[in-house]
């Protein structure tokens, strides 16, 4: 070994090289006396770059100043980047700019005039003499200013910031999901397409009774399976409206003086759907508490169609709970919802043994009456 | 000569503890095999049956992390050794619903695991 040492700048093993520079360590990538050939001493070879101005190569890797990466940052080193903003489609840029193209807002239209170029659409003013000497090649640029990987603005006018995405060099894109059906999380927060709110449409729509007057205070929910995702109760007018994320809803009507309307609703993104009730009298109320819309306890089916909670105490407790789930009554009893007297609580704690043998427990979180509780599996050997 | 005799009985007694320390050691390591390879196979019974409590079979009462009273009935109902059969294990099991406070709900399962309060059936 110390009969061998390495050439500069590719650190190539020689075998006829001896501990040439005295520093009794072997010419090598990372000696502090790096050397060009064995006997001579070059005082400007270093374990690192230690200078990024000097025109050589310090630490023999092969990579000069500011084109080695131990100078990135480094004052006098940088990297040119132009401003780059994302090109979209025609449709996406609509979306973007809505004010223009579906408010009809000339103003609008005229501002955003500079993000089209030559039939192209771009998320931001495209100018690409817009340029700047960046210390971190990671960067974008903005009316000469280096931002780094992450970093927002919110351009004069704008609705919708625009947020730097780093892959050297950056390039700005809309904090926004542009396209909602493309499968991709096109502004980087985690939710793809319909998951993410900028996809949102809204559902707007009237309640009437049979007689075509307005209903107010009726319950209006939008299921997904048997979920609610989002609820609302009509206005004085008998009008609602609630803001969906783009999908399919099963929307229910209801209340305790009116038999349940459901109707399925698409909502698309961006876009606003109505649904009008129209809902005849008679209760929806079941005798189990429940409207027959759905599985939900309600307190305020209490007397109707034989729905009986035991007292106002057990009505508190189950409204909103699911049928056959168990509510604490008071400190000592229970509820079964919706009807049914309290019921003592039986403590029994738990205590295993294995007689022959060694006791293994798996545990597992699942829920049961409405309460996460645990379910264990001990085996014994 | 007396002492060199001496030095000799020290020395077959030595050879005897050593001999002995050996065969613990041997009795030790096959004690602790058998002890893992039972517990190894529990572990595997404990695991494969909250597997099929959880997943989609007739008698999973837990599918998806929610009970479903109608499946937990029938397995409450369930003869213990005909559910053994069912989940194909050879360990004795209990298994139990276990609220906050640690009180439990229900329990089923052999009855070799019962011990204070815990009514496995």
């Amino acid at each position: 070994m110390n009969n061998r040492f390495q050439t500069c700048p590719s650190c190539t093993w020689t075998n006829a090289g001896i501990n040439a520079d005295g520093d009794a360590q072997d010419k090598e990538c990372g000696d502090s006396l790096c050397d060009d050939s064995a006997g001579v001493y070059d005082a400007t070879k270093a374990a690192t770059e230690t200078s990024c101005t000097d025109s050589l190569d310090n630490d023999c890797n092969g990579k000069t100043d500011c084109a080695d990466p131990a100078c990135n940052g480094q004052g006098s080193c940088c990297t040119t980047i132009s401003r780059n903003c994302k090109q979209l489609t025609q449709d996406q840029f609509k979306q973007l700019f809505r004010k223009c193209y579906f408010d009809n807002n000339e103003a609008e239209c005229l501002r955003i005039q500079d993000r089209i170029s030559n039939s192209n659409f771009y998320a931001c003013p495209n100018n690409p003499s817009d340029s700047l000497c960046c210390t971190n090649p990671s960067s974008c640029v903005f009316n000469s200013v280096c931002y780094a990987d992450g970093a927002a603005i919110t351009l004069p006018g704008d609705d919708i910031r625009m947020i730097c995405k780093a892959h050297s060099p950056g390039q700005w894109i809309p904090e926004f999901e542009i396209d909602c059906t493309n499968n991709v999380d096109d502004d980087l927060d985690g939710l793809t397409d319909c998951a993410d709110a900028d996809c949102n449409g809204s559902l707007t729509g009237t309640v009437k009774n049979q007689n075509g007057q307005t209903l107010s205070l009726i319950d209006v929910a939008a299921k997904k399976d048997l979920t609610t995702v989002e609820s609302t109760v009509t206005s004085q007018s008998g009008s609602y409206s609630m803001s969906l994320n783009c999908g399919d809803y099963n929307i229910v009507a209801s209340s305790s003086n009116y038999a349940p309307q459901i109707k399925f609703a698409f909502v698309p993104p961006f876009t606003a759907k109505s649904a009008n009730f129209s809902l005849s009298i008679g209760t929806s109320c079941e005798s189990d508490c429940t409207f027959s819309s759905d599985n939900i306890v309600h307190a305020s089916c209490d007397g109707k169609n034989g729905c009986a909670f035991y007292d106002s105490i057990s009505k508190a407790a189950c409204d909103d709970s699911q049928t056959g789930w168990v509510r604490d009554y008071n400190e000592t009893h229970y509820v079964t919802c919706a009807p049914g007297s309290p019921q003592k609580k039986v403590e029994v704690q738990a205590s295993l043994s294995c007689s022959s043998g060694t006791l293994v427990k798996v545990t597992r979180i699942v829920v049961y009456n409405g309460k996460p509780v645990k379910l264990v599996v001990a085996t014994c050997g | 000569m007396e002492s060199h005799n001496k030095k000799q009985i020290r020395k077959s007694k030595f050879k005897i503890d050593e001999v002995t320390l050996v065969l613990l050691v041997a009795v030790f390591i096959i004690a602790l095999g058998i002890y893992h390879d039972k517990s190894g196979q529990q572990t595997i019974d404990a695991e494969k049956i909250t597997n099929i409590l959880m997943d989609d079979h007739d008698l999973s009462f837990a599918s998806g992390g929610v009970v479903n009273s109608d499946k937990l009935a029938l397995i409450q109902k369930m003869d213990y050794d005909h559910l053994k059969d069912y989940l194909n294990v050879n360990s004795d099991f209990c298994l139990y619903l276990e609220d906050e406070k640690g009180e439990i709900i229900l329990a089923k399962g052999s009855s070799k695991l019962n011990q204070d309060g815990l009514s496995c059936r």
